[in-house]
């Protein structure tokens, strides 16, 4: 494993400040990880990732973003667009938008240029996922297995440092699961990003480099 | 911020999502369009109407200094011409009406064209003026055919006349009326002879026409009462203006005629001063005087001005009413579309858009379908103004000229633009607030 990308340090999350979510949760990642979350329903799993996207606050801890000290006052929406990618279970595409549309979406955002080579780039990510002849369709108009593959290719579009993805098999049969899944073991392969995924499928989480268990608010690594 | 490319992605963006709820779409730009053509409309008619009254003053110059008298001292009459002889442009007399013509019907339609006959000084200038007894006003003459009234035909107190193209219509149905005559002071029939002068059943007297001028705006008026008289019939009473050497009106009339004197002064100190000297002169001699009218294109305009000023006000303050329900209306249906679209910006959100980015999307979008809601409506209700000038015209024989002017046309634009900015602002700004994981939980 390379550098770590993210530390998470005795992290506690609260909604009511009665009841905690995650209470002490320490946890680090670098390129090259694929990291599996396992979890029971309700155990806090998005939760996490979502404090580790930054979508989200935590109540207390510390988490360090490539070295920086997050603050939980803040928002970060820079280092959602340049730094890191999503993939969410309902897929969030937008409906109403193109397969190639959806997909350049993170370029409103990010630093990054909107050049001849970008759009070669988005060409042969198209072309890797299966999705090239369906470039201009309506994104509405694909099945879920299709939509996923355009929601992952939204999320490595920008080279990100660290993909995070909530169940992102959930709504998928075998062979869509399957194809997913390897696309996610290529780009660990590749040590290009670190990938951080939640399951609570036990064969998937097989998959990854590293495994862990969320239960009472605690990861553990199995 | 955007770099490269991104700025056309970005529009592009922004025009997609504008257009991607077809009834929403169709709801906002109904709701804009209306308020904004009813606002256009209004402006259009206002303005158009405000500018027919100002057509006389229009038509005066700033260097423009006009005297209206009536008085029986010669004297009084010769000391004012002699007040700045060099810029004197035209001394006038005008006589009371005078019938030159008369149409019958068998149903018992009458319409008759009575004359103003204008004096004209030795100058060879002529200056038609407006009907109105309270203002007149000077203004340019086109020539149409033959000449005006000289020197020498006032010298030789010729009986000589120019008519405009409007009067030559009437008398000889369009037919070249050069070296012809007309004959003042025509009896009406069934009328009083206050109405037909002196003269009963003989023409009074016979002038002729050695030129023919193009018709003022006041003629046009008449002339759209005449088309009404040939469409409906009824009993239609007509007034012109024929122009004759002075001293064959100072010779007809038995009581003093009203005078015209007017300046054509460029220095603006010089026409303060005679201004001044002329407004003194009428206080100082103003017994002398039965009727003593300083007049100045400012005069007319701020005399207009202040008679339309209150409606004005008030159809302004209506329209800009209608304005703001309608944006309230389109503000209420920019909630409506962040609502709908609150997995949207939860998603956009997710990718790293700002709360800014959110806010501009939206403020961009409310202000593209403004800039539309506005071109629909300005086109609408030109083609409507000018709908309603044709029907006024053709059906009602009233002229009514439309003014589209730019400021008419481009005004109800800019408002879209800051229409659409201002009542897009708040819903945005509540879109921007809200949170990623709340608003991605919305489907």
């Amino acid at each position: 494993m390379l550098e770590a990308i993210i530390r998470l340090s005795n992290i506690k999350k609260t909604y009511d400040n009665i009841e905690y979510v995650l209470n002490g949760v320490d946890f680090q990642s670098g390129k090259g990880e694929f990291v599996v979350i396992q979890g029971k329903s309700g155990s806090g799993k998005s939760t996490l990732l979502n404090i580790i996207g930054l979508l989200d606050t935590y109540t207390s801890g510390q988490y360090f973003f490539e070295d920086r000290l997050i603050n939980p006052q803040k928002n970060y929406p820079h280092l959602r667009a340049n730094k890191i990618g999503f993939v969410f279970q309902s897929y969030h595409l937008i409906e109403s938008l193109s397969v190639k549309e959806n997909v350049l979406l993170p370029f409103l955002y990010s630093d990054s240029r909107l050049n001849s080579c970008t759009l070669t780039t988005i060409e042969s990510i198209l072309d890797k996922f299966n999705l090239s002849k369906f470039e201009r369709k309506k994104v509405s108009l694909l099945s879920g297995g299709e939509k996923q593959r355009v929601a992952i290719a939204r999320a490595i579009i920008k080279y990100p440092d660290i993909i995070i993805a909530d169940e992102p098999t959930g709504n998928l049969d075998e062979e869509n699961t399957s194809t997913i899944i390897n696309a996610f073991q290529q780009l660990a392969r590749a040590g290009n990003a670190a990938i951080i995924m939640v399951t609570h499928n036990s064969q998937i989480a097989d998959c990854g480099t590293s495994k862990y268990l969320l239960s009472e608010g605690k990861l553990i690594r199995c | 911020m955007l770099k490269g490319n991104k700025v056309f992605f970005y529009l592009k963006h922004v025009v997609n999502m504008s257009f991607n709820n077809k009834p929403r779409v169709v709801l906002s730009l109904v709701g804009l369009t209306v308020g904004l053509f009813i606002f256009t409309l209004g402006n259009i008619i206002i303005d158009s109407y405000y500018n027919d009254n100002l057509r006389w003053a229009w038509q005066m110059t700033n260097e423009t200094l006009v005297l209206e008298v009536q008085t029986d001292h010669q004297d009084n009459l010769t000391e004012l011409t002699r007040l700045d002889r060099e810029h004197l442009l035209s001394s006038v007399s005008l006589s009371s009406p005078s019938t030159i013509f008369i149409a019958t019907g068998e149903d018992g339609s009458l319409c008759s064209l009575s004359a103003t006959v204008m004096g004209v000084s030795e100058l060879d200038k002529i200056v038609p003026i407006h009907h109105d007894i309270h203002h007149s006003i000077g203004i340019g003459i086109d020539l149409l055919r033959g000449r005006l009234i000289n020197a020498n035909d006032v010298a030789l107190q010729r009986n000589v006349v120019v008519i405009d193209q409007f009067t030559e219509d009437l008398l000889f149905q369009g037919s070249n009326s050069l070296g012809k005559y007309l004959h003042l002071d025509v009896e009406v029939p069934g009328m009083s002879s206050v109405h037909s002068g002196q003269g009963t059943n003989a023409t009074k007297r016979k002038l002729e026409i050695i030129g023919v001028i193009k018709n003022s705006y006041a003629t046009k008026v008449e002339k759209m009462e005449y088309r009404k008289f040939v469409a409906e019939g009824g009993v239609s009473f007509l007034n012109t203006t024929i122009y004759c050497p002075i001293t064959i009106v100072d010779i007809e009339e038995d009581i003093a005629p009203r005078k015209l004197l007017m300046w054509n002064i460029e220095d603006k100190n010089n026409y303060a001063d005679m201004h001044q000297i002329l407004v003194d002169y009428g206080h100082v001699y103003r017994n002398d005087f039965s009727s003593y009218n300083v007049i100045t294109r400012n005069d007319v305009i701020i005399d207009v001005v202040n008679q339309l000023k209150p409606m004005r006000s008030f159809l302004t303050v209506m329209l800009v009413i209608i304005l703001l329900i309608s944006g309230v209306s389109t503000m209420s249906t920019m909630f409506f579309s962040v609502k709908e679209r609150i997995n949207e910006i939860g998603i956009k959100k997710a990718l790293g858009a700002t709360k800014l980015d959110i806010l501009c999307q939206y403020v961009l979008e409310g202000m593209l379908l403004s800039f539309i809601a506005a071109i629909i409506a300005v086109c609408l209700s030109s083609l409507l103004a000018l709908i309603l000038q044709n029907y006024l015209f053709y059906s009602m024989h009233l002229l009514f000229e439309i003014s589209l002017s730019l400021r008419n046309l481009l005004l109800p634009i800019l408002l879209a633009g800051i229409y659409g900015f201002v009542f897009s602002l708040i819903p945005s700004y509540y879109g921007a607030r809200i949170m990623v994981t709340h608003a991605l939980r919305f489907e």
